[in-house]
């Protein structure tokens, strides 16, 4: 038997060369690359203000949010930063939290939300990476991202590939204490659930996310659009406040989920009539045995040359998942919920139901250009824009109609 | 392949089966109706305006997406994830 002697790493002499820090190396190149690109001719720089509205039976949401995009110096770096304030109301027990925390007062929650990204355009290639994180009482959410894009065929075709991961966590709040504790899904007891680590046993939802985009333009005033995501989700999925609605069982979803959805579409633009049609329509499939199918129309009008107004119309339609009961009796299972132990699963969730909507709305945008070349007072009014949009959803689900509202205001400087 | 030879699905594989076919059809369609045809920079002017550019709605369909991801079950908005269970 030999001796085991202790390995120490030596570096050779002379070799010091090759002990490049390659991550600045590669930062280098970037940075070389970046420098010797044609310089555009114009950069913006430009701030978004953006309040929306959600309204419904039971729920409403306002959601003030801001945005601010920077040029570093053009658009070879686009820094950007958004923050979002979701309040959301729940006046009655169908939005869930209120059968944990028992009581009929309305319940407002808030949620924070910020996002970094940055962008740059490099010739032809656009690269792409963002940060997002989202907190709120029961639910803490981070997620990252890279896209890459590449012009051909002097920018008739554009492809794009992005990846993003988000890694969450469940919490609920305990009943009437108000004490929040990990949640990992119905299968799995309070007691057995960790706030740490992943996998089973832990409150850790992660997502991938692929997505991949197809642009061609097939006539100066024809574009066709093709984008296809798929999602691989692993951890709880279940909402931990539907027992009210389960006569006491915890609801329980399968831990797994596989997404799939692709979207084709057209904008066709009419210059002589001013307008531009916008038809697409995403097929959605997933490995619940779920489909949605959501085909959506919108023409765009230009009656003077600095507004737009934009009609749209959209359908929106989805089947039970697999483990949907329309009777609504559900056993205490006690172990997973899969296709194979069906048993063990229950759902009050309005997402697992089969449903229809039609959702109509319009949107009006004045865009300050005109103003701010009519009068040098207000020419720091360049470049923006106010819009206003309305939308009012006919859903045939438990929840009702809704109406949703949006007001942007947003400047270039 | 089950004992009286039919072949059985494995679970969790329902996606590919239901998508592949709409896939090709719908990449089929793409290839054979977008051609070669070469749009030169100078005729872009009508593909530069807000209603023919997808990034004009980015803001709003960030909103749509989140909304649909509380509601619907067929919808793969805010990057497949969650949202909180609030307005779940």
């Amino acid at each position: 038997m030999t001796a085991h002697r202790p390995h120490v790493r030596r570096r050779r002499p002379g070799n010091a060369r090759w002990a490049w820090p390659w991550p600045l190396l590669g930062l280098a190149c970037i940075g070389a690359l970046w420098l010797v690109t044609a310089r555009p001719a114009l950069a913006e720089n430009r701030a978004t203000l953006r309040g929306n509205y959600y309204r419904e039976r039971s729920t409403r949401v306002v959601q003030p949010m801001a945005q601010i995009t920077v040029d570093a110096p053009d658009e070879r770096l686009t820094l950007g930063a958004m923050y979002l304030l979701d309040a959301i109301s729940s006046a009655s027990i169908a939005s869930g939290t209120q059968a944990a925390t028992g009581g009929d007062n309305v319940f407002t929650e808030l949620r924070h939300e910020a996002t970094a990204s940055a962008e740059s355009k490099l010739g032809e290639w656009y690269l792409g990476g963002f940060f997002r994180y989202s907190t709120e009482t029961d639910y803490l959410s981070r997620a990252g991202g890279l896209s890459l894009a590449r012009d051909l065929l002097q920018r008739n075709i554009n492809l794009s590939l992005s990846y993003s991961f988000g890694g969450d966590r469940w919490f609920r709040i305990q009943n009437n204490t108000g004490a929040r504790a990990p949640w990992c899904g119905g299968d799995i007891g309070v007691n057995e659930c960790s706030g740490r680590g992943y996998g089973r046993g832990s409150n850790f939802l992660q997502v991938h996310n692929v997505a991949a985009g197809y642009t061609h333009t097939l006539h100066p005033t024809v574009l066709l659009q093709l984008n296809v995501a798929y999602s691989h989700l692993r951890g709880p999925l279940d909402n931990p406040y539907r027992e009210g609605f389960l006569g006491g069982i915890e609801e329980t979803h399968p831990h797994v989920r596989d997404r799939f959805v692709i979207t084709p579409g057209v904008r066709w633009k009419i210059p002589r009539a001013r307008t531009a049609i916008e038809p697409f329509y995403s097929l959605y499939v997933d490995d619940w045995g779920q489909r949605g199918h959501s085909p959506e129309i919108r023409v765009h009008v230009r009656p003077t040359r600095h507004i737009r107004l934009r009609a749209r119309y959209g359908y929106y339609t989805q089947n039970a998942t697999f483990f949907y009961r329309a009777d609504g009796q559900y056993v205490d299972g006690s172990g997973p919920c899969t296709r194979a132990l069906e048993l063990n699963c229950a759902t009050a969730d309005v997402k697992a139901m089969p449903w229809d909507s039609h959702s109509p709305g319009v949107q009006l945008t004045w865009y300050f250009d005109g103003v701010a070349a009519g009068h040098r007072a207000l020419r720091w009014l360049e470049g923006g824009f106010v819009e206003v949009t309305y939308n009012h959803l006919f859903q045939d689900n438990r929840f009702g109609n809704a109406r949703v509202g949006s007001l942007a205001l947003s400047f270039a400087y | 392949m089950s004992d009286d030879g039919v072949r059985v699905r494995p679970p969790g594989s329902m996606i590919w089966p239901m998508a592949w076919p709409t896939c090709r059809i719908t990449a089929l369609l793409f290839f054979a109706v977008a051609g070669c045809v070469t749009v030169k920079p100078q005729e872009r002017q009508h593909l530069s305006t807000p209603e023919m550019t997808p990034e004009t709605d980015a803001l709003e369909d960030t909103f749509s997406a989140h909304i649909d991801a509380a509601r619907r079950g067929a919808s793969n908005g805010h990057g497949g994830g969650g949202g909180g269970c609030g307005c779940g």
